[in-house]
């Protein structure tokens, strides 16, 4: 089908051509994790110039605060595309793993008061723990019955969060969690918080780069295909659910601490299933088995949402609509095999006219 | 196929259309940040449609120094992250004077800390948790009764009734769990015996049956005198409804969240002899006849009605009383109107008569309302009916 796109070359054809290399620098590649070795390419360089400057040209304290919002649901989405895309299982409780890093940051701030630096890595840590307790035990089901465990512990936690009010406040939660702040520079502002955010995601986006090309990372991608085969080729098939589970759990944690520190409030109502899921339609909407997508994804939705607002009643219908659509149109995520889905879509008027032309 | 191309065009379109402003002078624009949709949506959405209805009759009578009203409205989904951005989007339009709401408890917090960092005024309708109210925050006003108010006077009708000991059933929320403590602190000091049951409920359950099963012994052993259903919304019919099922026959106690029309229909029966402080709205019609609020209900009764066939409730009423309130303190604003000289004008507010009482702001008091604007009300007969108690008025 593309290659008849290409077979008459059409003046308007320029136009398209025009957008869509525009786009290539901007689409993440879906061969990603086939290439040999790593190298800096000029679409990192893109990326990274314009996470850097946007915030500068497009100063407006609502777009950071967007971006800021956009980036904490970026790197909980990625945590969960390791686990979700890469190695083929599913959760449903990443709003857990999110709560405990950020109640982590309340408390230890707020009670003990410990600098924000510090708790930062102990939620990644908290989250980490958890997720290996809870992961040892659970990590044994397989598709439906993990998704119904993974709900399960996510409402566990919140049982547990409103009914130890010494601890997390109960359903009041815990106000007033100071900003973060390294040696003395506080990340007060929306413009210093989003340069925060997107540091660490860029951080983590790096990592996961490089956890998906190391031996582990390929391992991921033979327990999606089968685990009776991996098995059968000498891959620790447990430990290696375990490993991913535990990562992406510590992901979630870093997000939650963020989180805290930025909204200044821990309470229940926030962690929620409505998280999770909303976590999941952003990997899946931004596409499953690459690292930029569901990032886009998370960036996308935040907006969306948000843009919605204005609708008042009917922004949740509207939301709905999109969403149908979207997954109608780009079945495999926004993120993947974007180019050919819109080369597609953009020739579908003219092969439908012509198609009309010899029925005639 | 051709149809689909037609949705997403008009999509697209609908997304990029912004509601025009014809207003011949620059109008004062409000920002609304309200759950318009999730759990709160009827209620917020009575609330959006007083606002609309008091701003479209000041607009009518030429607005304020000849300036006209507007209000912006932003759904928060009953979400933080949401709540917080919408707060943002409201501080960074410089023609936006001051934001009201949200209604939430737990998005309240995050908004008022931003009003305090950007400098712009924030109209909370539900009074937030002590917690957040101790922080004695300068750009925060709340409009509704206090949990501290409405426990005093339900300790008030306890005494007037001669309950000894009462049993309370709180929501697993802030408001529910401060209006619990709140109770037991002010009744054991007037040395009412408080238990506060370990068993709590969720706005959502449907079925309070095991909750009150476990609690049946308590309340057969300890005899208590009175139960305290401390909820709001749906939970407070189910709860009694479901506590005359067991055949527990102890009279119940209300909150203040009990006086909407909603509460008698869904209850039913099981409703009778309920009794509650409320709110002079619920029963304006009751007042005696020289209560200042009167007239200001009658009124609002009736154009309400006009407009929405439906009887006015509370709810409605804070709408007035909201557009009132700024309505009032922007005339008194004396020079250029700025979100700090407006700040300062509303916090002067003396004796402005709203629906539900005559609100009096200061600046170490942020809370409109006290213990005179609320009334003693008793479910008889499917109606609301005010009873008055000597001695606890």
């Amino acid at each position: 089908m593309v290659d008849q796109v290409h077979k008459e070359f059409r003046r308007r054809d320029l136009l398209y051509s025009g957008a869509l290399w525009l786009l290539s620098l901007i689409i993440p590649d879906p061969q990603l994790h086939y290439r040999r070795e790593y190298r800096f390419r000029k679409r990192d360089l893109f990326y990274l110039l314009t996470i850097l400057l946007l915030p500068l040209i497009w100063s407006d304290p609502h777009f950071h605060h967007i971006m800021v919002l956009g980036g904490i649901h970026g790197i909980l989405a990625l945590g969960l595309t390791l686990f979700l895309g890469y190695a083929g299982q599913i959760s449903l409780g990443q709003a857990a793993f999110f709560g405990i890093g950020a109640y982590t940051t309340a408390v230890l701030t707020t009670r003990y008061g410990l600098p924000s630096f510090l708790a930062f890595w102990a939620s990644a840590l908290t989250a980490f723990l958890f997720a290996y307790l809870i992961g040892r035990p659970i990590l044994k089901l397989k598709g439906y019955f993990l998704a119904l465990a993974t709900l399960g512990f996510g409402e566990i936690f919140l049982v547990m969060v409103r009914e130890s009010p010494r601890l997390t406040g109960g359903v009041i939660g815990i106000f007033d969690i100071p900003f973060f702040s390294f040696a003395g520079f506080i990340f007060d502002t929306y413009l210093k918080q989003y340069y925060l955010i997107w540091g660490v995601l860029m951080g983590l986006v790096l990592f996961s780069k490089n956890l998906i090309r190391s031996k582990m990372g390929r391992a991921f991608l033979a327990v999606a295909a089968s685990e009776d085969g991996a098995s059968a080729v000498g891959i620790d098939v447990s430990r290696i659910k375990l490993g991913v589970f535990v990562i992406g759990a510590a992901f979630a944690g870093l997000a939650g601490s963020l989180f805290a520190s930025v909204m200044s409030t821990a309470n229940p109502e926030t962690f929620s299933l409505n998280l999770s899921v909303l976590i999941v339609m952003m990997v899946i909407l931004g596409g499953m088995g690459n690292l930029y997508g569901p990032i886009a994804g998370a960036i996308f939705l935040t907006y969306l949402i948000d843009e919605l607002s204005r609708y008042q009643e009917y922004s949740l219908p509207i939301y709905g609509v999109i969403l149908i659509l979207l997954l109608i149109f780009f079945p495999d995520g926004i993120g993947t095999r974007l180019r050919i889905r819109l080369i597609y879509l953009i020739s579908y008027w003219g092969r439908k006219r012509r198609r009309e032309k010899v029925e005639l | 196929m051709k149809k689909m191309y037609w949705v997403i065009f008009l999509a697209f379109i609908s997304m990029t259309w912004i509601s025009p402003g014809h207003a011949a002078k620059t109008p004062y624009k409000i920002g609304v940040n309200l759950e318009l949709t999730g759990p709160w949506a009827e209620i917020t959405k009575t609330l959006k449609n007083g606002m609309v209805m008091e701003v479209e009759k000041i607009n009518a009578k030429g607005g304020i120094n000849g300036r006209p009203l507007e209000l912006v409205f932003e759904d928060n989904g009953f979400d933080v992250g949401r709540a917080a951005a919408n707060m943002t989007k409201f501080t960074r339009d410089k023609e936006i004077l001051l934001v009201v709401g949200p209604f939430e408890d737990n998005l309240q917090a995050t908004t008022r800390a931003i009003a305090e960092r950007e400098k712009i005024t924030n109209l909370i309708i539900c009074p937030s948790n002590p917690m957040v109210r101790g922080l004695k925050q300068q750009w925060a006003f709340n409009i509704a009764q206090s949990d501290i108010i409405v426990s005093q006077k339900l300790v008030d009708l306890s005494l007037a009734r001669k309950y000894k000991k009462v049993l309370v059933f709180h929501g697993a929320w802030p408001l529910a769990q401060s209006l619990a403590e709140n109770f037991k602190s002010f009744g054991e000091a007037k040395g009412i015996k408080v238990i506060i049951s370990p068993e709590t409920h969720k706005p959502i359950d449907i079925d309070m049956t095991p909750q009150l099963t476990k609690m049946k012994p308590i309340i057969q052993k300890e005899k208590v005198d009175a139960f305290y259903a401390c909820t709001g919304g749906p939970p407070g019919p189910i709860i009694t409804k479901n506590l005359r099922a067991l055949g527990i026959k102890t009279p119940v106690l209300g909150t203040h969240a009990f006086g909407f029309g909603f509460i008698i229909a869904l209850g039913g029966e099981a409703m009778e002899g309920v009794e509650f402080p409320a709110a002079k709205p619920v029963v304006f019609d009751q007042l005696d006849a020289n209560d200042p609020v009167k007239p200001v209900n009658i009124d609002f009764d009736k154009r309400w009605k006009e407009r929405y066939g439906t009887p006015s409730d509370q709810i409605a009423g804070y709408g007035y009383d909201i557009t009132g309130l700024i309505e009032d303190a922007l005339k008194r604003v004396k020079g250029k109107v700025t979100r700090a000289s407006f700040r300062d004008a509303f916090e002067n507010t003396k004796g402005f008569k709203g629906t539900h009482g005559i609100y009096q702001f200061s600046p170490t008091e942020h809370d409109g309302l006290s213990k005179k604007d609320m009334v003693f009300v008793r479910i008889e007969g499917g109606r609301f009916k005010r009873i008055q108690l000597p001695g606890a008025e």
